[in-house]
């Protein structure tokens, strides 16, 4: 009977001793794999912290529109915001690699399935960017061409050119990131579509009134500016 | 050195190749009502004028379609000093609705430099179709300077009304006197004359990729001879009256055109003018008349109302390119009742000097920059408008003089955020 537990014991303690020589190596490897992905991303902080100062990257950011980043960034600063996201990029990407160590079936998938991810992602991202900068501008140009014609609802205008920009570039990045379906594609169309038709309706009904004085006015300007002894040049 | 591309571009239709003393060159572009009378008033300037002198007249078409080239040619039917070019112009200046002047000027102005170069002329004038007022005496007034008295750069001076010419009283005169210390009232006159060096100097300018806009062309012409170190006067010419062709750009447009043109040079030679303080007279040839006193007919209102819309919905836009004290004042100013709206003359210069400095390191686009000074331009005529409506001639000259004095006075804070743009944060 004692020999038979004794055995039993044995077996256990050599099948422990088996799966923890097998198991060792894996933890040990994401150790130093997460170590090294520590290493690797403090430098790359600093590096891009640093990249993103040199080129006055904050008030870039706010002259291109985009300060409300600095009000979502730590110390209001968007550069310490990117450099932080890239730290935790390359840490989460070291964290899944280490876990691969581990001959994990899983993690190995995930990691796989997110590389081929990533690239939607950078596209979503990319149009994001791009299209908030586009609707900025275009948003300026026409505030500042309708204040010049001496439009009164000249931010009205300004602002429902912006989100229109806005919307478009929402819908292309979801699309982008394959999500949501038709759903997204439905939204944006009837989002788009009632933008679009609000801002007709403004101008064409509701603002009637209003167009046909600065029509008025501006013929009336002709008329004046035949009589007055004004030219600008 | 000339264009090659230029002169292979360019056609010459001439019977004579003998040397002259005065080039007159004349541009145009669809100007078939008036080119008829420049040629024939031109041609009797300089035969009357000059009648010992030997001329030759220039004509410089932009490409014109509605028989501006053959009515030329009728009119200087049986003249051999009499010749014809064509000049590359890009395709834009011609399609934009909001272009200003003749397309390819910069190009036509060349093309006259180099035949007054061949031809070894002593004076080379440029003279624009496009004025009905331009009388025989127009050419002499010019070129005389330059051929008995030595001078290399002969700018115009125009008779005015008081409130013509707002951007040239309110901006232009004032910015490039300060800028170039010398007190050219027309900088940016469409009529100009200059010697044979000053012609070399020009042809020596490499042409850069980029350059100024063709609008731009007379003000690099005007500062060219101020930076080189030449002689510069002004002659009084009279009256300038533009044929009433096409309807005018808007206001912004030619607000930004002009403007952007001066910022253009201003920063080519930023070197030159960050040296100069103070402003002295230009020599000037002529007698300025006195305008007829006609009532005042223009209605301040749209303008002031122009300015307070601006002041509303520009003021995120006007943050980034004035400092808050300036913005307290045009809020101070937005409040002014129409009986008491008044642009302090400091105000003005420190907002143009705003703008500029602005235009250089590119805070916003610099087209939308210079639209955005709209409204405060329109603020600035309304007050001087409102200034001088009750003024005489000599009461409206010290009201440009003390615009021009303040420009001067704070030329010295501009430099300081020139050269330390980093200081600069509205």
């Amino acid at each position: 009977m004692r020999d038979a537990v004794n055995e039993v014991l044995s077996q256990v303690a050599a099948r422990v001793a088996g799966a923890l020589t097998n198991f060792l190596p894996g933890i040990l490897a994401l150790f130093i794999i997460l170590g090294l992905a520590i290493v690797f991303a403090l430098i790359l902080r600093v590096i891009v912290r640093r990249a993103l100062e040199r080129i006055h990257f904050d008030s870039r950011m706010d002259r291109w529109g985009l300060s409300a980043v600095a009000e979502w960034s730590p110390q209001k600063s968007p550069s310490l915001l990117a450099a932080r996201g890239a730290f935790l990029t390359v840490m989460l990407i070291g964290a899944l690699v280490g876990l691969s160590a581990l001959d994990a079936t899983l993690p190995s998938v995930f990691i796989v399935q997110l590389f081929h991810y990533f690239p939607h992602v950078a596209a979503a991202a990319f149009i994001l960017f791009v299209g908030v900068i586009v609707s900025r501008v275009l948003a300026r140009g026409v505030l500042i061409s309708a204040v010049n014609m001496q439009i009164q609802s000249a931010r009205l205008l300004s602002l429902g050119v912006k989100w229109l920009v806005i919307v478009l570039t929402l819908a292309m990045a979801l699309d982008h990131l394959r999500l949501g379906g038709m759903v997204v594609q439905l939204s944006f169309a009837i989002l788009f579509g009632g933008i679009v038709l609000a801002l007709a309706l403004a101008v064409g009904l509701g603002s009637k009134e209003m167009v046909s004085r600065a029509w008025e006015r501006q013929g009336d300007k002709l008329e004046r500016s035949a009589e007055e002894h004004f030219h600008h040049l | 050195m000339p264009d090659p591309a230029i002169e292979e571009h360019a056609k010459r239709q001439t019977e004579s190749s003998d040397d002259c003393d005065i080039v007159a060159g004349i541009l145009s572009y669809n100007n078939s009502e008036t080119i008829a009378g420049v040629i024939g008033a031109v041609q009797e300037g300089l035969s009357t004028c000059f009648p010992g002198r030997r001329s030759l007249l220039v004509h410089a078409d932009g490409g014109s379609k509605d028989g501006t080239q053959d009515l030329a040619l009728e009119a200087a039917a049986g003249t051999k000093n009499f010749l014809q070019i064509s000049f590359p112009i890009d395709s834009v200046q011609k399609l934009s609705p909001e272009y200003l002047g003749v397309p390819g000027k910069t190009s036509a102005i060349n093309e006259i430099c180099i035949v007054a170069d061949e031809r070894k002329a002593a004076a080379c004038v440029v003279l624009d179709s496009n004025v009905r007022s331009l009388t025989r005496e127009w050419p002499a007034a010019l070129a005389r300077p330059i051929l008995e008295n030595e001078f290399d750069f002969v700018s115009p001076c125009y008779l005015r009304h008081k409130f013509d010419g707002a951007i040239f009283s309110g901006i232009v005169y004032p910015f490039t006197r300060a800028l170039y210390g010398k007190r050219i009232l027309q900088p940016m006159g469409g009529e100009f004359a200059f010697s044979a060096r000053l012609v070399r100097h020009f042809l020596q300018q490499p042409r850069r990729n980029g350059d100024a806009p063709d609008s731009g062309s007379d003000i690099r012409v005007t500062i060219g001879a101020l930076t080189g170190g030449f002689r510069v006067a002004q002659a009084f010419l009279g009256p300038r009256v533009m044929h009433d062709g096409e309807p005018a750009p808007e206001v912004s447009s030619i607000l930004a055109q002009t403007l952007g043109a001066i910022l253009a040079q201003m920063d080519r030679t930023a070197s030159v003018w960050q040296r100069v303080r103070g402003s002295e007279k230009v020599p000037t040839f002529g007698s300025c008349g006195e305008t007829g006193a006609e009532p005042a007919s223009v209605d301040i209102n749209p303008m002031i109302q122009s300015f307070r819309l601006g002041y509303e919905s520009l003021q995120d836009i006007w943050r980034m390119v004035l400092p808050p004290a300036t913005l307290m004042d045009l809020k101070r100013m937005s409040l002014q009742t129409a009986g008491t709206f008044r642009f302090d003359d400091f105000l003005w210069a420190r907002t143009v000097y705003g703008f500029a400095l602005a235009w250089r390191i590119r805070t916003i686009d610099r087209d939308h920059l210079l639209k955005a000074l709209t409204p405060l331009y329109l603020g600035w005529v309304a007050s001087y408008i409102r200034a001088v409506s009750d003024a005489d001639s000599k009461q409206t000259q010290a009201a440009i003089e003390a615009l021009c004095t303040a420009f001067e006075i704070e030329k010295s804070n501009f430099i300081s955020q020139w050269r330390w743009p980093d200081r600069f944060n509205p």
